[in-house]
């Protein structure tokens, strides 16, 4: 599993690596069952702090995409569509939040806004 | 002061999981006056001591590991530091408390019997993977190599908490990262943990899971390094638009012909107005600005 | 007493380097000097004695300026057997200097008188009894203050013993002195017995009261 780590992007350093980890999961590079590294071992390897990778991995089990075992270590755990599709929308409601405000402030309205986000989704690949 | 009592104490005996706590740790001097303090780490990680010169740093390092009286008490692994087993410590300052003619394979020689486990083959691998040459006299090494060398001596010794004093001042970049690396392989082991002092702060951002900083002798915070960052939020803009009540809430205002920067905790930020510029602060602002702040009390 | 033995060796570890062949054999040279010109093993004996005294006071010095204080209690080890190992390390320097200083004393003699001066060893005896009490003197003040700020009060002690012995030759004159030390050394060859009796009491009683000072003192300090 590749993590490339950002310093400059203002992303907190925990969240791109809970992000990668997770695409990895939805794009299947990362398969079910499939045995993550140890918090402290990915801590060492992207030279970072341990309190880090313990968050991303936290973070990941609380939404569901992994599962720590004792002794073991932290697994792929089979995807939760729902669980997936829930998390998504979390995700595109804040997104999607912050662009209603920016087109209020700017008196932009709904259709206009809805006109645009079609054109977008055409637009953007897959 | 009562003195060491030398059958040590080894945190093996105790359950603690915590690989020191400081409580209300004081010492007084004529001109500085330290704590009442206290903090603690759990084990298994690295905590940066931060502060500006004089806060006093080094007067709690020395008091942890009970090189000076104090008030209060400090546990290391669960054990009162006045009977706990410095086999357990490696003490890393910034410069090595080794007389300057020895060579470091004479050192090996003199601080071997001092201790019950002390494994050759990890100093000679260490000191092969540091570079650094038996032959070498302790006088004639950089500063850097004085700082691996220490740390070589604390890992052969099985310290599992290392205490560092300003370890990476007057290193450069390449040789910080060497030292910050060797942290965290350190920590890799979970029983293992750090506390390093510095007024580097650059140092700390992927190094310390927790922060402690010190001004003037109190403790300004001491937490996870995300909680510190996520705490404040800096704020710069037009002081025109901010009211006395707004500039109250400000760490460390300051205010120039251009505008004004400072800090506010997080939850203030929706009290100042929209306009002004809000951003995550780097560990650096906030140790400016916190300073900054403290100076105006 | 294991850790007080392995402290006595990190001592002599720690002054190693300042005794170099070369600073030896300049002693060795004065005490050769002085011997022939004052005619008599006893100031070869003082030679070598002070020399173990200034040494005794090296590893206080050393402390000073590194402060290996600090790197003692990082090792483990607790005041107490520092002050023990650092008065084991004192005495058996002394002894040392003064074994040197016989074997060179002897040489000179043989050379001189080609005979072996009897009376040698209880000179050896005294002079180390001497300076041990000279450093017992030196010792508690050095805990308490380091080298830098003990420093007149350790040449204190040399110097009011040190004097005498120098002076008194020339003032009570040669002749005279030496036909008082063989009616003192002719009495305690006659009652050798009381007066090695006398001398243990004295420098255990001493040295042990110095030893509780000098505990007490580095007890309360914060290096």
């Amino acid at each position: 599993m590749k993590i490339v780590i950002s310093n400059r992007s203002g992303v907190a350093i925990y969240e791109q690596i809970r992000e990668q980890i997770k695409t990895a999961i939805l794009d299947g590079d990362l398969r079910v069952d499939e045995a993550l590294p140890s918090i402290r071992a990915l801590a060492r390897d992207l030279k970072v702090s341990v309190i880090t990778t313990t968050r991303a991995y936290a973070e990941l089990e609380s939404e569901g995409f992994i599962a720590t075992m004792p002794g073991k270590g932290c697994f792929v755990l089979p995807r939760n569509e729902e669980l997936a599709k829930e998390n998504a929308f979390s995700q595109i409601e804040t997104a999607l939040g912050e662009a209603i405000s920016i087109a209020k402030r700017n008196g932009i309205d709904q259709d206009d806004l809805k006109t645009r986000i079609t054109f977008l989704w055409e637009d953007t690949d897959d | 002061m009562t003195d060491r009592i030398e059958q040590a104490v080894t945190p093996e005996t105790t359950n603690s999981t915590f690989a020191f706590e400081l409580r209300d740790v004081t010492k007084s001097y004529d001109s500085f006056k330290l704590g009442p303090i206290s903090f603690a780490l759990p084990s298994g990680y690295v905590m940066g001591f931060i502060g500006p010169n004089g806060a006093g740093k080094t007067t709690t390092l020395k008091a942890m590991i009970n090189v000076i009286h104090h008030g209060g008490q400090v546990m290391i692994g669960g054990v009162d530091n006045q009977i706990a087993s410095m086999e357990e410590i490696g003490v890393v300052m910034d410069t090595p408390i080794y007389v300057g003619e020895w060579t470091i394979n004479q050192l090996r020689g003199i601080l071997k019997p001092f201790y019950a486990h002390w494994d050759d083959t990890v100093f000679t691998a260490r000191l092969r993977g540091f570079g650094l040459d038996l032959d070498k006299r302790v006088k004639d090494l950089s500063r850097g190599m004085g700082v691996k060398l220490q740390i070589a001596v604390a890992l052969s010794h099985h310290a599992k908490l290392l205490i560092l004093d300003e370890p990476t001042s007057g290193l450069d970049p390449i040789a910080r990262e060497e030292v910050g690396d060797l942290l965290r392989q350190f920590v890799g082991d979970e029983r293992h943990s750090v506390l390093f002092s510095t007024h580097i702060t650059s140092d700390l951002e992927r190094v310390a899971d927790y922060i402690t900083f010190i001004l003037a002798g109190r403790i300004a915070f001491s937490g996870a390094t995300s909680d510190l960052l996520e705490k404040y939020v800096r704020v710069a803009g037009d002081p025109s638009a901010l009211t006395s009540d707004q500039k109250r809430l400000i760490v460390g205002y300051s205010s120039h012909p251009a505008g004004f920067d400072g800090l506010v905790e997080a939850g203030n930020r929706n009290l100042l107005p929209a306009a002004v510029l809000a951003e995550k602060p780097s560990l650096d602002d906030i140790v400016i600005y916190l300073n900054k702040g403290a100076h105006h009390e | 007493m294991n850790k007080v033995l392995v402290f006595a060796r990190l001592d002599f570890s720690t002054i190693r380097v300042y005794l170099t062949v070369r600073t030896v054999l300049v002693f060795a040279a004065i005490a050769v000097v002085f011997g022939v010109t004052l005619g008599s093993t006893a100031s070869q004996l003082g030679i070598f004695a002070a020399f173990g005294l200034i040494f005794s006071a090296y590893p206080f010095a050393i402390s000073d300026k590194i402060n290996l204080d600090m790197l003692y209690v990082t090792l483990g080890l607790s005041r107490r057997t520092v002050v023990r190992g650092r008065y084991v390390f004192g005495e058996l320097i002394i002894l040392a200097g003064l074994l040197i200083g016989y074997l060179a004393g002897t040489v000179v003699e043989v050379i001189r008188n080609k005979q072996i001066d009897p009376m040698g060893l209880v000179g050896l005896l005294l002079v180390f009894v001497l300076s041990s009490l000279i450093q017992a003197c030196q010792f508690p003040i050095q805990f308490k203050a380091g080298y830098a700020k003990a420093q007149l009060w350790t040449w204190l002690p040399l110097a009011v013993v040190g004097i005498p012995v120098v002076a008194l030759p020339p003032l009570v004159g040669g002749e005279r002195l030496a036909g008082m030390m063989t009616d003192v050394g002719a009495w305690m060859a006659g009652n050798l017995g009381l007066v090695i009796a006398a001398l243990i009491l004295i420098w255990g009683g001493v040295v042990l009261g110095s030893y509780a000072l000098s505990v007490r003192f580095y007890l309360r300090r914060d290096f």
